[in-house]
């Protein structure tokens, strides 16, 4: 479809060859698509299409119309999906020659119209999207319960989380335990936090594990460089009285159904110059002066300085 | 213990070192010399320590700015070597470099995950996707 786009960004993706820039594909910003994903929903006895397209004679494709647009859907068998498959403009009272009605017809009778059929590629971006949908989903339920283990042990205590694959029938994914200990003594005062994370063996070093780490963390505590970590286990020094203070922000994104975001660092640090060169393009993290870790790609100009950091170059011999 | 900055060391200062030590060096003397330049290159700053010395966990977490709490978690659980005198816990400097070593790797690549979230996120996405 040549015409008709709200945004020019779907097309030039699509020259570009990133299809991962489409995603959603329910939500391509065009009337026709909007139309179609709003006459299939869940419940296939209110689906809503004007009737089967009478020149798709080799493939039930069923006709939506929105303003000049035409565009055929077909419903997978198998699986139950509905894809949109033809697209196009009425012209010419359906006697012109690019009418979407006369190519589909010429579709029909000249190629195969199995052409139109959702190729390998086009499942797999909808897998992805379904994912993308299951993991979504799943990182709220953690950010969930670790508001509820956060609410019975800010002040100290230790609570489990048990937690399930993603996917539904996969089973076990991985067990949290997060202990917090108030340390009350002369010269340190401190709650201390520890995450531990113990992965099903089959998940050790996945992605999935990660971005489970990574969710249970920022639920915790978002600024990024306040984390330390050894293997799978994670902590945090915060003042006293830090994650009782947690709970009323993380309740609140928990109501709003959000998930929390991560805090880079706020000040910028000194590192070694010859070090930066190619860290930057390859994203790998530098060791500040300071000893704090940090991919140096953002704007630095604009940051305060690590005090620490220049504390420790005024020490340094000229 | 004495602590050494490496700030001031140029890559060509480094060069050269690392070419007097693979070739004027004898064995021990160039495996010494490149595992430093090795060090200096990475960042990292040198500490030469008496690795028999022996500090309690209280100073090995704020040497390392490490949780307290995290640090006898580790101990307990062995991933940091330690022994008693009498009731109290000592750690060897040969030891607590040991685990700095793993320490600083992985607090490195902690920094890179936070960096990376979105690119973690597609690859998540995918390891769902194949079980569909």
């Amino acid at each position: 479809m040549s015409s008709g786009w709200e945004s020019a960004l779907p097309r030039r993706a699509l020259a570009d060859g990133r299809l991962m820039d489409l995603h959603p594909l329910s939500e391509l910003p065009h009337p026709v698509v909007a139309k179609a994903v709003e006459s299939f929903g869940a419940d296939s006895a209110d689906d809503n299409f004007v009737g089967p397209i009478a020149s798709a004679t080799r493939l039930r494709l069923l006709e939506i119309k929105q303003s000049q647009w035409r565009a055929g859907v077909w419903q997978d068998p198998d699986s139950g999906v509905c894809w949109l498959v033809v697209a196009g403009l009425a012209k010419g009272g359906h006697e012109d020659r690019d009418d979407v009605y006369k190519r589909v017809e010429r579709e029909n009778d000249a190629g195969d119209p199995r052409l139109w059929l959702p190729t390998e590629q086009d499942i797999r971006l909808l897998k992805q999207e379904t994912g993308a949908r299951l993991r979504t989903e799943w990182e709220l339920e953690v950010q969930r319960a670790v508001l509820a283990a956060l609410s019975a042990i800010h002040a100290g205590g230790h609570q489990r989380i048990d937690l399930d694959h993603p996917v539904p029938g996969q089973g076990s994914f991985a067990r949290v335990d997060l202990t917090v200990t108030a340390v009350r003594e002369d010269g340190y005062e401190a709650d201390e936090v520890v995450v531990d994370i113990n992965p099903e063996s089959r998940y050790a070093g996945s992605d999935l594990l990660w971005q489970l780490t990574i969710r249970v963390l920022i639920s915790i505590e978002p600024p990024e460089q306040r984390w330390d970590r050894f293997g799978d286990s994670y902590s945090n020094i915060g003042e006293p009285g830090a994650w009782t203070r947690r709970i009323e922000d993380l309740s609140a994104l928990v109501q709003r159904g959000e998930l929390a975001v991560s805090e880079p660092g706020t000040t910028c640090h000194y590192t070694h110059r010859e070090h930066l060169a190619g860290k930057t393009i390859n994203g790998e993290a530098v060791r500040a002066l300071c000893g704090v870790y940090f991919v140096p790609s953002q704007d630095h100009q604009s940051m305060p300085r690590c005090p620490v950091c220049e504390e420790r170059i005024a020490e340094l011999p000229q | 213990m004495q602590t050494l900055q490496t700030d001031q060391i140029t890559p060509e200062q480094l060069d050269e070192l690392d070419k007097f030590a693979r070739s004027d060096a004898g064995p021990e003397l160039r495996d010494l010399l490149l595992s430093l330049s090795r060090c200096v290159r990475a960042g990292d700053e040198l500490v030469i320590v008496d690795g028999d010395e022996t500090i309690t966990p209280s100073q090995a977490a704020e040497r390392l700015g490490m949780s307290r709490t995290h640090l006898y978690k580790l101990l307990d659980r062995g991933e940091i070597l330690s022994h008693r005198v009498g009731r109290d816990r000592r750690i060897r400097m040969r030891d607590l470099g040991e685990f700095e070593k793993q320490h600083q790797r992985d607090r490195r690549e902690l920094a890179e995950r936070f960096a990376h979230q979105r690119k973690t996120a597609a690859a998540a996405n995918d390891e769902i996707a194949d079980l569909l």
